[in-house]
């Protein structure tokens, strides 16, 4: 066991930069009480003892103060000086490094004085015990952080109650679709009920029509028994119910019907007189005859109309004829027909056409020969009546060539001439003076043409071709080659080549129209010979010389033989017509008088007759049917008489009454209205029955046969009574399982299950892992507590000795300390053990504690005021406890209370204990 | 009888459907996340495509859910189909082995074959328009649970027709759910495998003959992230196969990890992490017109100092997180912290017998064993939450060793923690 370190003397001089002046001296090495009133300096003295043991302490209350100390056989003195400390042991003054071995441990920090006023209670103490003893790590406090935690029993959360609830609608759901499918797989029963009970109502039915059948079979026999038993002739007759108005109606009908047989035969009577008196009586004419004369009656008139026509057309001709002879001035005889024809009057009209050209022609050439000499005689006289005349023979002769030959070159060449003659006029006479001076103006305008065209901004063109056509023209110009001299050159030629052609023109014509004058002189000759040979051959006795008047002459005469000859050709086609005529009206006539009519006259008595026999014709034919027709409604009416009078007489004997027995008749009326009733009735009943015969079903027919079928109606009844309810049963159960199959809350209340399941798994996972977290901390702490074996090895030594091994520590679980009570064989905590005990229990792990951490020395322990809140029994256990344990270490008290003392020194052997009274 | 040239066969291929469930961690009241509008799809796109069959693989309805919703919504889509005269060849799954046979007896046309009813083989000629023959055989779940593999079975003679397997099953696994191997497959002539029971779609190439999970049509849980919807089939006939996924499905999970690393300031992860939520939502629906809702699931991960903030107090309004982008919403389905404090265990390990090094020392033994004192108390400690009344429903006695030891490393990372700040805190 290691040595006692205590101390012998302290001696404080300044400590929190205040000086003191505490001391204690002869120290026992056990215990000393101090004793001394509040602020004598009890803490000082404390805080003093600490800072000689812990270096750091020292400096934390800047001491200054000297100690001496004793350990085995040696003293230790100690100069405390703030941070410095000066050493000697047995007056040899040694290194601070040597105080090592006498001082704490640095991780001993741990003093009664420090630990007790800062614990609230003993299960404070003990933890921190605990935390010191492992290592300063406080498991349960970092198991506390982290909220681990093992229960007993862990109830029911609000998931859990969530997730059972979900679990109870789900099996609830599960139920009922059970239930359902359960329902389902019988469905085939229930049709098959259904199906039974369907047959049932089928055959409830058909009994049902049975009876019904059979009743109205029964009433239809007794209705057909009564019929039955009225006479045969009443029930054999068709029809007496109004029998004997009937037969008064047809009495009545019968008179009737013979006024009428009266009226007809007069009718006919009067028709067939008026027949008798009719030409055409009885028929009218034959198909076709009345066609035949109208058409000749019609022929009648167009012939006449004709013949007034052409009777007409000859007196205008013959008037024309004679008025044409008379012009003729009688020198012709009436009926003179001359040699001549109508070609000779052509050709004598040809002849004077030519003759006419020929004259106009010749006159024109010597006109025209005129102006050539005009103009070569410069002296002549330009005013002339002549040369003007000249002038507009020869214009009128170029128009009319013109007309007459359409070639414009000649004209053009013509042109030119007359222009150049007249140029040439102009120049001499003036343009003003000269009646043709504007000839001049054209050749101007010709020559400005010229010019402008070469000058025009076509020169380019001009240049190239129309200058090489120039110059084929010109071949003068053809040295020439640039562009204005060839214009200047152009110029220049223009004037000198007019003159030039123009005098070459002129001698050209001349000696053209000399030849032409010739010519025209033979062809005089030729036309005078022609009108010589046509006038010989009219033979006429004194034709006229001139050839316009004979023209006129043979004309008119040819026109009075054409007109003669007509009127004669007109009188021969009026006789001809004038004798058809007489022919058509003699047949005519003929048709008449065949029918008895007079023969007309003319065709207006002709029309006057035949409208007279067409309205014969027509009342003929309309009274003959008429009379027709009357005949036969009289033979009709006759019959109906008869079969009047027939009938009338057979209502009677059918019913075997004598004819015109009305009062039997009207009884048999009566009876026949009550059995036609009767029969009636039998009759709609028969009906009836046979349609409800026919409604009997066929797949029932063996229920006829059935005797009973009051009985099977009333089981048909039984069965049938269950369709209903099995065919609501049959829809409801389909419909449910339709909306079960279209349904989702089976699968809603599945992954509503899932949810809470997931939703309580998560909770439950938690709750294990602060359990398994727990788990690890009790493993934790009980081997933190197996590798501290000292601290609690010591610590039951401890406290079997202060217990006089009563009790044996146990080792600490749930961060408290146990106990065993070795006499009641039971565990205990410190809750449960009494005050005595359990501060017994603490200071034992606490001193053991203490001891486990001191290296060589068993260092001292001050205790301030422990007994101040104990009660006798604990400052008992505390001072018995403390007693035991300073056997081997020094222990300072201290205290303000007297009785504290006496309480010491009432347990404590004198030897061990000393009192020091401060201040 | 050859079949003609140029023909090429198209097939519409789906399963584990699920019908009757919904989708977990999804807004309820919407008609259109449900599994039965992804299957009303799946059918109008065989209808549009004109496809030559539709081939369900089983599960397509949900054992919890059979006997209407899902027998309702399977029946009306089927005769959708018949009246377009699109044969529907099936097996049934684990989950639909009693609803598949009695949809089969109530539908009165011959429009759908069940093949391999009882736990047989059976095999089905269908004729495609452009009149080629396509063989399909199968095999369906005689009960909820066959631990044989069904290929142990496979009896059916060798066909010159393009065959078609068809089967619902467990691809190389010892589960109680028709286990398939490898070798077995590729032992029969079957020219292409069409497998159900996995959710995950899959086309495995490196088999014989391609094997094709074409996964849940609908996603139903967090666990099922990525791209779902029935496969288009394409064979040519020279036996080539294309097979693409239509993504028809509304519902996307998506696992959404976040570096934060870095981070002095819980108040400074929240921005980043909506940013990057929202972006990651407008470019899956830029590729995905049809999803209508993106269930996320956040993961923290990276060493900082917020660990034991992030794990104690979590990240702030993710609870309420409700957005839409592109008409598509959004929701925060958990926020799982991995992250690590920046802590370095060997060194800390070397602390002795302070609490730190212990803890320290276990963390470093835990990444070796699991059979461990800290386990074992552990669970213990769990078994007493678990057992309790408040969990009972849940109906686990304990955790399964992952989620144990999952929980273990947390807190005991988070405690380690815990105490080193005690002093670091201190000075």
């Amino acid at each position: 066991m290691a040595e006692s370190l205590f101390f012998k003397e302290v001696q404080v001089d300044r400590m929190y930069g205040s000086n003191f002046d505490l001391s204690l001296s002869d120290l026992s090495a056990h215990l000393n009480i101090v004793f001394g009133p509040n602020g004598a300096g009890k803490t000082t003295i404390a805080n003093a003892l600490n800072g000689f043991l812990l270096s750091s302490a020292a400096r934390a209350v800047h001491l200054y103060a000297t100690a001496e100390l004793c350990f085995g056989n040696r003293t230790l003195h100690v100069n405390v000086k703030n941070n410095r400390a000066e050493c000697q042991i047995d007056e040899t003054t040694v290194d601070r490094s040597k105080l090592s071995q006498f001082l704490r441990p640095k991780s001993y920090h741990l003093s009664l004085q420090e630990l007790l006023p800062e614990m609230t209670g003993d299960g404070d103490l003990a933890q921190e015990i605990i935390r010191q003893a492992n290592g300063g790590f406080d498991i349960a406090k970092a198991g506390k952080e982290l909220a681990f935690s093992l229960q007993k029993r862990y109830n029911r959360t609000t998931e859990a109650k969530e997730f059972e609830s979900t679990d109870d609608k789900l099996r609830r759901i599960q139920r009922e679709q059970r239930h359902l499918q359960d329902q389902k797989n019988q469905r085939a029963n229930i049709q098959s009920d259904l199906d039974a009970s369907k047959q049932a109502a089928e055959r409830v039915t058909a009994i049902e029509k049975i009876q019904k059948w059979q009743i109205a079979e029964v009433e239809y026999q007794k209705a057909a028994a009564i019929a039955e038993a009225y006479p045969a002739v009443i029930r054999s007759s068709h029809n007496l119910t109004d029998i004997v108005s009937k037969t008064q109606e047809l009495a009545s009908a019968h008179a009737q019907l013979e006024r009428d047989v009266d009226v007809q035969r007069e009718t006919i009577e009067s028709t067939q007189e008026k027949l008798n008196q009719n030409r055409l009586s009885p028929n009218g004419l034959k198909p076709g005859e009345l066609q035949l004369l109208d058409s000749h009656v019609r022929d009648c008139s167009e012939q006449y109309r004709e013949l007034e026509k052409l009777k007409e057309s000859h007196e205008a001709i013959k008037e024309q004829a004679q008025e044409a002879w008379e012009n003729l001035g009688g020198h012709v005889e009436e009926e003179w027909e001359p040699a001549f024809t109508q070609e000779d009057l052509r050709h004598l009209q040809k002849y004077a056409k030519d003759l006419g050209a020929h004259t106009h022609k010749k006159d024109s050439l010597e006109a025209l020969k005129i102006l050539l000499e005009v103009i070569d005689r410069k002296d002549a006289d330009l005013s002339s009546d002549e040369l003007r005349d000249a002038q507009q023979i020869l214009i009128q002769w170029i128009l009319d060539l013109k007309n007459n030959f359409p070639q414009r070159r000649n004209v053009r060449t013509l042109l030119l001439i007359t222009v150049g003659l007249s140029a040439l006029l102009s120049i001499g006479a003036g343009i003003a003076l000269h009646p043709i001076g504007y000839s001049g103006l054209l050749i101007s305008a010709l020559t400005f043409w010229i010019y402008t065209l070469l000058h025009s901004n076509k020169q380019p063109r001009i240049a190239s071709t129309q200058i090489d056509k120039l110059k084929r023209l010109l071949p003068e110009l053809s040295q020439t080659s640039d562009l204005d001299s060839l214009q200047s050159g152009l110029s220049q030629l223009i004037e000198i080549r007019s003159k030039v052609q123009l005098d070459e023109l002129k001698s050209n014509e001349r000696s053209r129209i000399e030849r032409s004058l010739e010519n025209l002189n033979e062809r005089e000759s030729e036309l005078e010979t022609r009108k010589q040979e046509l006038v010989s051959s009219l033979h006429l006795d004194d034709p006229p010389s001139n050839i316009t008047s004979l023209i006129e002459l043979v004309d008119r005469i040819l026109n009075w033989r054409k007109l003669d000859r007509k009127a004669k050709e007109l009188i021969t086609r009026c006789n001809i017509a004038s004798e058809r005529y007489g022919a058509l009206l003699e047949t005519t006539g003929d048709l008449f008088a065949k029918h008895e009519y007079d023969r007309p006259t003319g065709p207006r008595d002709a029309e006057r007759l035949l409208d007279e026999l067409r309205h014969d014709n027509d009342a003929a034919k309309r009274e003959s049917d008429r009379l027709a027709q009357e005949k036969k409604a009289l033979g009709m009416t006759q019959s109906q008489l008869e079969d009047q009078e027939f009938r009338y007489n057979k209502v009677f004997t059918d019913l075997k009454l004598d004819i015109g027995d009305f009062a039997g008749l009207a009884n048999c009326a009566k009876q026949f209205a009550e059995w036609a009733k009767a029969n009636s009735h039998a009759n709609e009943l028969r009906i009836r029955s046979e349609s409800f015969q026919q409604d009997l079903p066929q797949e029932h027919q063996s229920l006829l046969k059935t005797e009973d079928l009051e009985s099977e109606l009333t089981l048909a009844q039984q069965e049938s009574e269950k369709e209903k309810d099995l065919q609501e049963r049959l829809t409801r159960l389909d419909a449910d399982i339709e909306r079960a199959e279209a349904g989702n809350s089976l699968e809603n209340a599945l992954a509503e299950k899932e949810d809470k399941r997931i939703a309580l798994e998560s909770v439950r996972e938690e709750k294990a892992a602060k359990a398994v977290g727990q788990a690890i901390l009790d493993l934790l702490r009980e081997n933190a507590i197996k590798n501290a074996p000292l601290v609690f090895q010591r610590a039951q030594e401890n406290f079997q000795q202060v217990t006089d091994h009563r009790y044996t520590l146990k080792i600490p679980q749930n961060d408290s300390f146990r106990a065993r009570d070795n006499q009641r064989k039971r565990d205990f905590d410190l809750t449960e053990l009494s005050s005595a005990t359990r501060v017994q229990l603490l200071l034992s792990v606490r001193l053991a504690f203490v001891e486990t951490q001191e290296t060589n020395y068993r260092l001292p322990i001050t205790l301030d005021e422990t007994l101040a809140n104990s009660d006798d029994e604990r400052a008992r256990a505390i001072i018995k406890t403390m007693v035991t344990l300073a056997k081997d270490r020094q222990i300072f008290y201290f205290t303000a209370q007297q009785d504290e003392v006496d309480k010491w020194g009432d347990f404590v052997p004198e030897h061990l204990l000393k009192v020091h009274s401060i201040g | 009888m050859k079949d003609p040239l140029n023909a090429l066969i198209k097939l519409l291929c789906l399963g584990d459907a699920h019908l009757g469930r919904y989708p977990s961690r999804v807004p309820t009241d919407d008609p259109s996340l449900s599994v039965r509008a992804v299957w009303k799809l799946a059918v109008t796109e065989a209808i549009d495509n004109n496809v030559d069959a539709v081939i369900l693989t089983g599960d397509m309805a949900d054992n919890n859910n059979s006997y209407f919703e899902a027998y309702g919504a399977l029946r009306s889509e089927i005769s959708r189909l018949s009246q377009r005269n699109i044969p529907v060849v099936a097996v049934a799954g684990n989950h639909d082995h009693e609803v598949f046979p009695r949809l089969a007896e109530s539908m009165h046309d011959d429009n759908l074959t069940l093949l391999g009813q009882g736990g047989t083989w059976e095999e089905e000629i269908v004729k495609t328009r452009s009149g080629r023959s396509l063989r399909c055989v199968g095999w369906s779940f005689p009960s909820a649970h066959y631990d044989q593999s069904p290929l142990d079975i496979f009896n059916l003679p060798q066909s010159e027709h393009f065959t078609v397997g068809i089967v619902h099953g467990d691809l190389e696994s010892q589960s109680g759910f028709a286990p398939l191997a490898k070798r077995d497959l590729d032992a029969q002539s079957v020219d292409l495998w069409l497998l159900g029971h996995v959710h995950a779609p899959k086309l495995h190439e490196d088999y014989r003959a391609p094997v094709l999970y074409p996964g849940s049509l609908q996603p139903l849980d967090p666990g099922e992230p990525g791209t779902h919807g029935p496969w288009m089939i394409t064979i040519d006939d020279h036996g080539y196969i294309q097979a693409e996924q239509l993504p028809l499905a509304s519902v996307r999970y998506e696992e959404i990890v976040i570096d934060v690393s870095g981070r002095e300031q819980v108040g400074d992860i929240h921005i980043p992490v909506v940013e990057q939520l929202e972006e990651s939502t407008a470019e899956l629906t830029k590729n995905y017109p049809l999803l209508q809702h993106l269930s996320c699931r956040l993961i923290l991960e990276g060493q900082t100092r917020l660990h034991r903030a992030l794990s104690t107090e979590g990240l702030a309004n993710t609870d309420t997180y409700d957005r839409q982008v592109n008409e598509c919403s959004i929701t925060i389905d958990k926020v799982s912290i991995n992250t690590s404090p920046i802590r370095d265990l060997q060194e800390i390990a070397q602390l002795k017998n302070d609490p730190p090094g212990i803890l320290a020392r276990w963390l470093l033994e835990l990444e070796n064993t699991n059979d461990h004192a800290l386990i074992n108390d552990a669970r213990d400690a769990a078994k007493t939450v678990y057992s309790s009344a408040g969990f009972k429903a849940l109906g686990e006695k304990e955790p399964a060793p992952k989620t144990l030891a999952r929980l273990v490393n947390q807190q005991a990372m988070l405690f380690l923690d815990g105490l080193l700040a005690q002093k670091e805190d201190n000075g």
